[in-house]
């Protein structure tokens, strides 16, 4: 796992400790384990990690459901560039 | 984490409660527990209790606190403390607004996808939905799926095109009771829709929002004379339909007969960021922009209702996306 997924991981598990572990395949948006309002720092911390902005009008929720989908889109796109 | 960062100087709590207005009880539905007032607020245990003692509103049920969500986002709006999620969520949804306006003023395309929810419904029957209504302004509506007639739930969807066009207002009557209106320092704050229809009760507050300063607006653009009307639409851009934010303008009928909207909630809004939004806030006064999706819905009238003969009202949740340029 690359150090961006772990503070992604640790950013969710900081806001819901009673996950006590955050599986590759977990729905965050329906679990609910990222809020409306969390949301917005999440981002916030995606483009800390990933260095680029995130533009609010091109958000796909479903690149934010799971772990595996933060990874492809996030991190491992950027890594083939 | 940079963003985590205490901002200098911020407001005690204290004078933060002081500054806002909270929900009058009528009004008010405290649905949000302690816990997610202290996330949202970034805020320690002692720090909740120290709002209550100077008056934010709660509810105890089992033990715990509830809040309502309009208070709490007021509180972290005004806060000063730049770290808040309301503040947060604020700076990203209104990042637009610093950029230059070219961006606004292009054709743009959006997914857009409406869920109308029938709580307590009462059986099968046909849906009212206010559509998007954004060929007068020169956009497009594409591919509608509309709700077929049914119980429980039922969906909207379309391809919307929306453009912009700088039209500022001509007439100086309009241009000076707007001026008027964001000189008069009512504050924009959260409001719940229900309230937001009693417009004398929110300025008498000296708050205000979209929709009770459209409604207001509108009613003294009327009385200077001029067709007007506050229209409801949807403020595209809040994160795929993850925030709900209302939108509202005004439409009125210019000196020279053509219609101009006047957006005046979002300038008043842009005015608090610092970055330079001056150029955008003159698009807000009679201009039309892309990020706004207008509809057919008046001022104070919900998007949709189930005609089941459910007591309680549609929940219209919209999930707006910008279709990709592949």
């Amino acid at each position: 796992m690359t150090d961006q997924l772990q503070a992604v991981r640790e950013f969710i598990l900081g806001r819901n400790p009673k996950l006590g572990q955050v599986p590759d395949d977990l729905d965050l948006i329906d679990s609910r384990a990222i809020n409306s309002l969390a949301f917005v720092e999440f981002i916030f911390l995606l483009e800390e990690l990933t260095g680029e902005p995130i533009d609010p009008e091109d958000v796909d929720l479903d690149d934010f459901r799971t772990l595996n989908a933060i990874e492809a889109r996030f991190f491992k796109r950027k890594a083939a560039r | 984490m940079p963003y985590q960062a205490e901002a200098a100087g911020s407001t005690s709590w204290e004078k933060v409660a002081d500054s806002i207005e909270f929900i009058p009880a009528e009004y008010s539905v405290k649905s949000l527990p302690e816990s997610v007032a202290r996330e949202m607020l970034g805020c320690e245990p002692g720090d909740v209790d120290r709002l209550v003692g100077v008056g934010l509103p709660f509810e105890e049920r089992a033990g715990e606190r509830y809040f309502d969500a309009n208070d709490l986002y007021n509180l972290g709006m005004y806060s000063g403390r730049s770290t808040t999620q309301p503040e947060l969520a604020f700076r990203m949804l209104f990042r637009f607004a610093g950029r230059p306006v070219e961006d606004l003023l292009r054709p743009k395309t959006w997914d857009v996808r409406v869920r109308l929810e029938c709580v307590e419904c009462a059986g099968e029957a046909p849906w009212h939905f206010e559509e998007p209504d954004v060929v007068r302004f020169g956009g497009r509506l594409e591919d509608v799926s509309r709700p077929e007639p049914g119980a429980g739930s039922a969906q909207f969807a379309a391809r919307v095109t929306t453009t912009g066009a700088r039209t500022p207002i001509v007439s100086p009557v309009l241009r000076e009771l707007v001026r008027e209106y964001l000189e008069a320092g009512y504050r924009w704050q959260m409001i719940p829709v229900s309230m937001q229809s009693d417009v004398e009760l929110v300025h008498k507050l000296g708050a205000t929002s979209c929709i009770a300063a459209s409604l207001f607006l509108a009613e003294r653009f009327r009385a200077a004379g001029y067709r007007a009307q506050a229209k409801r639409g949807w403020f595209c851009g809040v994160l795929g339909g993850a925030l709900d934010l209302p939108h509202a303008c005004v439409e009125v009928v210019d000196d020279d007969g053509a219609l101009r909207t006047v957006d005046i909630a979002k300038a008043q809004l842009a005015a608090r960021l610092p970055d330079d939004t001056e150029a955008f806030r003159e698009l807000c006064l009679g201009s039309v922009y892309n990020k706004v999706i207008p509809s057919t819905a008046s001022g104070n009238e919900p998007f949709g209702r189930h005609e089941c003969g459910s007591p309680r009202p549609a929940e219209i949740h919209a999930d707006i996306r910008a279709v990709r340029r592949s």
